[in-house]
């Protein structure tokens, strides 16, 4: 194909998509929503700027735009609704609850009438068609209501201040609002930003919190084999971050035991374990996320908030043994205390629940589960150990 | 038929993209029919929600975008020294310019700068009156679209364009009246 056939093609193209692009007449009656009835109109809709252009009424040229949101209803030739049609989701908008969407006919013969009588009206001048529009013909939406919407914000107003709950011991300050410039009757929503600022959810309730209780831990894999369960005590130090989230930091001592079958023998047969004392002991050092949640429609500070953490940590494993040994031949008797220490690396999880008496102290109780990652081991695939956790405290917050 | 070379079938080309891209981003509803009265001053007023019925509420502007936009209204109406003073919520002004706005596309920067090309673009239509306090008429009004394509710059830039055309189009009204700056 030649260049110059290219051209004539791309120009033809272009052509047609512009031609294209404006929009066909339609005719019939116009209803603003000041109640005035523009009728035997031939208009186009320009849904680019949201607006429609009244090319000619009554078979006279003019140029006339009106704002998609000055309109109330378009009719058709034979008195048809087709605002739906042409304005789509337009047609019904939030802050323009015109009565004359429902009843067009009726008020807008009442809006016709009162076009012919009042001085102020003029209607559209006929134009040569190279003005871009008739001015004044907006003059009655100064007039027009603000939206029907909600309530006023609370964040708008100059000077406004706000109470701001702060905190579970309760206490109320005011917060200066930063100057805002929002006018009555704007209804638009605040940033997420700023939700956060004012939203009692969104503070920091508390400096730090610390819980203390007892636990009850449960070793569980082939790991714990010959340790049983025992009782323990442990401590959290809990740093908000958020109301819902918080910095988890816990040390616990886990009170295993050995199993009553566990001793340690000597293959000598001249010496003879007189007695043995045989303990073992678990200390969990782990930092974890912790998130809170409540009710959020109910009593604020929450008297029962639920909290699940994760996080990750070391747990180390201490095993002393005092073994009280008898020479036959000699009949001395001797007593050694043997300890090892070994670390393993630990994902710890939990859930519980804090029951508050007061803003600022509670009962806690979980239920936690770690997870000892302890390598291969020897085996072709890593080898965990479990130890859940029962545990009962008390919460303060500060 | 004339041979054309490949520099003139550009160049048409060109043309005819400006032709159909180029358009004005503005329905003026509402033209000057005389000057401003000289040495007065401008208020902006409430910028309310026009938008479809069914728009949720996380698909509209907030605050702060509002804020932004009278704010740049403000700054780009003074540039063209208009008015003797230009405020925002003032109580007894001799003009008052309000909008509503019709269509609102918040867009993504991220989809903006990773595909370009108009995914993720923002856009804006508002309308706007300036309306003479004194005899409650609207002087001045239309309709503007404003929309950030780049993948460098912010959603908020479409009402800064909103402004920027507001602005221009009003002076160039004036300007059919010879009209002289403050």
């Amino acid at each position: 194909m030649s260049k110059s056939r290219v051209f004539i093609a791309t120009l033809a193209f272009m052509t047609c998509l512009i031609a294209t692009g404006f929009p066909a007449g339609k005719n019939g009656t116009i209803i603003l929503d000041d109640g005035r009835r523009i009728d035997d109109t031939e208009y186009k809709i320009v849904k680019m700027y949201k607006i429609i252009e009244v090319v000619k009424i009554e078979g006279v040229a003019v140029k006339i735009k009106y704002s998609f949101n000055r309109i109330s209803a378009l009719l058709d030739e034979d008195g048809v609704d087709v605002t739906e049609k042409y304005l789509g989701k337009y047609a019904v908008r939030k802050s323009s609850p015109n009565p004359n969407k429902t009843k067009p006919t009726s008020e807008a013969s009442e809006a016709k009438s009162a076009k012919a009588s009042s001085p102020t009206e003029s209607p559209p001048t006929p134009t040569d068609g190279n003005e871009a529009t008739t001015a004044r013909q907006e003059t009655e939406i100064a007039d027009a209501p603000t939206p029907a919407s909600s309530p006023p914000d609370t964040l708008r107003g100059d000077s406004e201040s706000e109470t701001v709950r702060t905190g579970l011991h309760e206490s109320e300050q005011t917060t200066p609002i930063p100057a805002r410039r929002n006018t009555p009757g704007e209804t638009w929503r605040t940033d997420r930003a700023r939700q956060r600022q004012l939203r009692p959810s969104y503070q920091r309730l508390w400096n730090f919190g610390i819980r203390v209780g007892s636990n009850f831990s449960i070793p569980t894999g082939q790991f714990y084999d010959g340790i049983t369960s025992g009782p323990g005590f442990g401590a959290d130090f809990m740093v908000p971050i958020t109301h819902e989230l918080a910095f988890r930091g816990t040390v616990s001592k886990s009170g295993m035991k050995w199993d009553d079958n566990f001793g340690f023998f000597f293959d000598d047969p001249t010496i003879t374990i007189v007695a043995q004392d045989n303990s073992f002991n678990a200390t969990r050092i782990s930092a974890a996320a912790e998130y809170y949640f409540y009710n959020r429609e109910g009593e604020f500070p929450p008297k029962v908030v639920g909290f699940f953490y994760s996080g990750l940590g070391a747990i180390v494993h201490d095993i002393t043994s005092t073994i009280t040994a008898r020479d036959n031949t000699t009949s001395q008797v001797a007593t050694v205390t043997v300890t090892d220490s070994f670390t393993e690396f630990i994902l710890v999880t939990g859930v519980g629940a804090d029951l508050m008496f007061s803003p600022s102290f509670g009962l806690e109780v979980a239920g936690t589960m770690d997870i000892v990652v302890l390598g291969s081991k020897g085996a072709s695939t890593p080898q965990y150990a479990y130890v859940f956790d029962l545990r009962l405290g008390v919460i303060s917050l500060f | 038929m004339k041979n054309y070379n490949s520099k003139t079938i550009v160049f048409a080309f060109a043309l005819l993209m400006l032709a159909s891209v180029g358009c004005s981003r503005y329905a003026i509803t509402t033209d000057l029919e005389e000057p401003l009265h000289a040495g007065t001053g401008m208020s902006i007023g409430a910028i309310l929600d026009d938008l479809p019925a069914d728009t949720p509420e996380e698909n509209k502007p907030t605050y702060e975008n509002i804020d932004y936009f009278k704010e740049q209204l403000a700054e780009q109406i003074e540039k063209k020294d208009i008015f003797a003073g230009v405020l925002v919520g003032h109580d007894n002004p001799d003009y008052e310019l309000t909008g509503s706005i019709l269509e609102y596309k918040k867009g993504s920067g991220f989809m903006r700068f990773i595909f370009g090309m108009g995914i993720g673009a923002a856009k804006v239509t508002i309308s706007l009156t300036l309306t003479d306090k004194k005899t409650g008429e609207i002087v001045f009004g239309g309709n503007y679209t404003g929309s950030v394509t780049s993948e460098f710059s912010k959603g908020d830039k479409m009402f800064e364009n909103v402004a920027k055309d507001f602005a221009k189009s009003l002076d160039k009204s004036l300007k059919k009246y010879g009209w002289k700056k403050n």
